[in-house]
């Protein structure tokens, strides 16, 4: 492993190369300026900015529940993750709980949100050092996660399930069996992944001892998930602040010290076994009851009370016309999402629409840390190393 | 337990920082809010990572709140937490709109580089000290500053923008205009 | 030479028979006659292979149709080519920024003649949910689009059939002779 200061350059010619946002292995559209001594790096600038949607501003302009559905759209791999973190924000804001059968349901669809985020990532950054194999079957097993949230939302990718009080709405029957059954073959599937990845020379020759970061690095940049853990720091927001329930399950979080891309990749494939192991228990302790909070202000009525009952109607038309007045505050409340600490920073002043909303991404922070840990590596080790840290430019750009 | 440690932090930085800590308030968690003065801002973030008993080494974010409109003022917002436990506090530093800087922490939370640099782009504060200033997430043709509000958020204004960026791409003809005169002078040499 | 209606018995023990085009032309068995720019429409439409230009979560539904359960190399996108010379169709999937417009305008120009191009979702045909600053309303402010395919995202299904709409168009387009 070789950094900067080991480099000598015999000629004085370094040369700048472009990795253009348009490109087949930058994850989204990402831009990096290399400045290359042959084919070993010497400098590595991140260019974001080319999916900039300006979230943060637009906020401003819809109300609470209008806002839901845009952050589906910001880590488009684990959309339910998004919502999940602004959605408790806001309920902190409200001071209102969700029933406990509403939070069971979330932590399922949280677990395998988080299942198919790392599936993809793993897809990914397979295809990436070239087994393009993997990349079929863990697309297979997404296709079967996105039929169990077709069941339940009718949208294949942004649910926006979860919403202020609970959820949007029961699950259907028979979706407890499809997730059991997609749950009870998962770890035949991860074990033939394992096998075509773990014992192939070539995979491993890649990844071992590239792209290290140490335990001090992953601290001082802020670091956080399954890159931080892999350098044996151990901040997991589902067990420092827990949220939903987690403190009733038990998991455990696998933490690694050797901070390269085959750390990484083994502690997202034991995340995702851990994940399994969470949303079984959440599927066996199941409880009962209605999965939206009974509050007459700030949830939407049952559906089938609109049609008895006239007061229901009349709060069904409010709240989706002119929504809900949230109480003057703010708050900062993150979650655990597949790649970090998601967080949301709202403002409220007594008003429809937010004050100020900021999203804290985590890929964002994970980022910075590329043009410190690129030099002296290979085109191609940097290749693997950003696909190591698992980023989102939905979430990076806003 | 709790209680005593959240305001040893406030403690901590009145005792640090004296009359430089304007005031202080909770939002809606409980969580502590500090809001101090721009000048104490690099000593407090200094103790936050250096001293044995706080360890709040985890800087979450850094963002900027717009109250031009009601205070005249805009808000540097930054948020420290520990990696240990769940201790967490957030720092305010007002900033007069008229004379909007602050300094930067960059060289102590390197976590802040990117944050710093999207703070300066949105909302016009200048992040003194910063090593590298550049732009982050908008095009370096863009000038306003759009998290403020006096920015459009929707409407007619925001077309207008629109208009003005696809006017400005039919003008310049080749629409890859962000290649550098000097750059193609070298590469012609 | 023979007629229509005779009948020509292969080695395998079938029949063929000889047809009659309308002006009295016999047609042996094993001919086709058709305009030369059907044939190659015909050839090209088959063989359409995209340009990757995923944007935002739209790329992942079209990385579904090219997996195995919505199979797109079934109707002859093969490969999704990275280099854009080497591409006729640009499926710009995703949000696209004003940033971004300069580089997708770029790498439609670089793709070489005759080149098509779908708008997929909602972001690139008209700026989708996001009213804001920074996504330009629609990506036919800079290029000519051929097929928009609403939704948010579309499934991989509407992509195939934003395909299926291009291939009729590819069938019945004059071909350009040098």
């Amino acid at each position: 492993m070789m950094n900067a200061s080991k480099i000598k350059g015999t000629s004085n010619r370094v040369m700048t190369l472009n990795m253009g946002p348009q490109h087949p292995a930058t994850h989204g559209v990402l831009r990096l300026e290399l400045e290359l001594d042959g084919e070993t790096i010497v400098k590595a600038t991140p260019i974001i900015g080319y999916l900039h949607t300006g979230v943060e501003k637009h906020s401003e302009a819809k109300t609470w529940y209008q806002n839901i559905v845009q952050y589906d759209r910001l880590d488009y791999l684990a959309p339910a993750m998004n919502n999940m973190s602004y959605v408790g924000a806001v309920e902190r804001l409200l001071g209102i709980e969700a029933p406990p059968r509403a939070q069971a349901i979330r932590v399922i669809l949280l677990e395998l949100t988080r299942i198919k985020s790392h599936l993809v990532w793993l897809a990914t950054q397979a295809m990436d050092l070239g087994a393009i194999s993997v990349f079929l079957y863990c697309f297979r097993e997404r296709e079967t996660i996105i039929k169990i949230y077709e069941a339940l939302s009718g949208a294949r990718m942004m649910q926006s399930w979860i919403c202020p009080g609970g959820l949007r709405g029961d699950i259907p029957d028979g979706w407890d069996e499809q997730v059991r059954s997609f749950l009870v073959e998962f770890p035949d599937r991860l074990r033939e992944y394992r096998a075509l990845l773990e014992r192939n020379p070539i995979f491993r020759a890649r990844t071992r001892r590239v792209g290290y970061i140490s335990n001090e690095e992953s601290v001082a940049y802020a670091l956080t998930g399954p890159t931080a853990r892999a350098s044996g720091v151990r901040y997991d927001l589902r067990d420092n602040r827990p949220y939903e329930g987690y403190e009733n399950y038990d998991f455990e979080i696998p933490v690694r010290t050797d901070g390269d891309v085959y750390a990484r990749y083994r502690v997202r494939i034991e995340e995702m076994i851990q994940s399994r192991l969470i949303a079984l228990q959440a599927l066996d302790k199941l409880p009962g009851g209605s999965v939206k909070a009974d509050h007459p202000l700030y949830v939407a009525p049952p559906r089938e009370d609109i049609h008895e009952n006239m007061e229901a109607l009349i709060r069904h038309f409010k709240f989706y016309t002119s929504g809900f007045k949230v109480p003057k505050g703010e708050v900062y409340f993150a979650t655990e999402s597949g790649k970090g600490e998601l967080g949301f920073y709202i403002i409220s002043d007594g008003g429809e629409k937010p004050y100020r909303v900021k999203v804290r991404a985590p890929s964002f922070t994970n980022l910075s840390i590329l043009p410190r840990i690129a030099p002296g590596h290979l085109i191609s080790d940097l290749v693997a190393i950003i696909g190591s840290l698992d980023i989102v430019l939905g979430e990076i750009d806003r | 337990m709790d209680d005593v440690e959240k305001k040893n932090i406030l403690d901590f930085i009145r005792n640090l920082i004296g009359s430089n800590l304007i005031n202080s308030a909770q939002d809606c968690e409980g969580v502590d809010v500090a809001i101090i003065d721009r000048n104490s801002l690099v000593d407090v973030a200094k103790s936050f990572r250096d001293n044995p008993d706080l360890r709040m080494r985890h800087l979450s974010f850094v963002t900027a709140i717009d109250r031009i409109d009601m205070e005249k003022l805009l808000y540097a917002v930054y948020e420290f937490s520990s990696l240990d436990d769940d201790r967490r506090i957030r720092i305010k530093v007002p900033v007069v709109a008229k004379d909007p800087w602050v300094p930067s922490i960059t060289s102590i939370f390197p976590s802040a580089n990117w944050h710093e640099r999207e703070m300066m782009e949105c909302f016009g504060i200048e992040v003194r000290g910063h090593p590298d200033p550049r732009k982050l997430l908008l095009p370096d043709w863009v000038t306003e500053k759009p998290l403020r509000k006096s920015f459009p958020s929707g409407g007619d204004e925001l077309w207008a923008f629109h208009e003005k960026t696809i006017e400005m791409f039919n003008e310049k003809g080749d629409y890859a205009g962000s290649i550098d005169d000097d750059w193609l002078e070298r590469f012609n040499e | 030479m023979g007629k229509r209606g005779d009948v020509v018995m292969q080695s395998s023990g079938k029949p063929l028979k000889y047809l009659e085009t309308r002006s009295g032309i016999q047609i042996p068995p094993g001919v086709a006659i058709t305009r030369l720019d059907e044939s190659i429409n015909w050839m090209r439409k088959f063989s359409v292979w995209p340009v990757s230009l995923g944007l935002a979560c739209c790329a992942f539904e079209m990385m579904s149709a090219s997996a195995s359960r919505y199979d797109i190399a079934r109707f002859g996108s093969e490969v999704f080519r990275a280099s854009p010379r080497q591409a006729d169709l640009m499926i710009v999937a995703g949000r696209v920024s004003w940033k971004m417009m300069p580089v997708v305008r770029q790498v439609y120009d670089q793709m070489p003649e005759p080149k098509w191009v779908i708008s997929m979702g909602a972001c690139a045909s008209c700026g989708g949910i996001f009213n804001t600053y920074a996504i330009a309303p629609g990506v036919d402010r800079i290029l000519p689009v051929d097929v928009y395919v609403p939704g948010c995202p579309p499934r991989p299904e509407a992509l195939l059939q934003g395909l299926l709409l291009i291939q009729e168009k590819l069938q019945k387009s004059k071909v350009e002779y040098i």
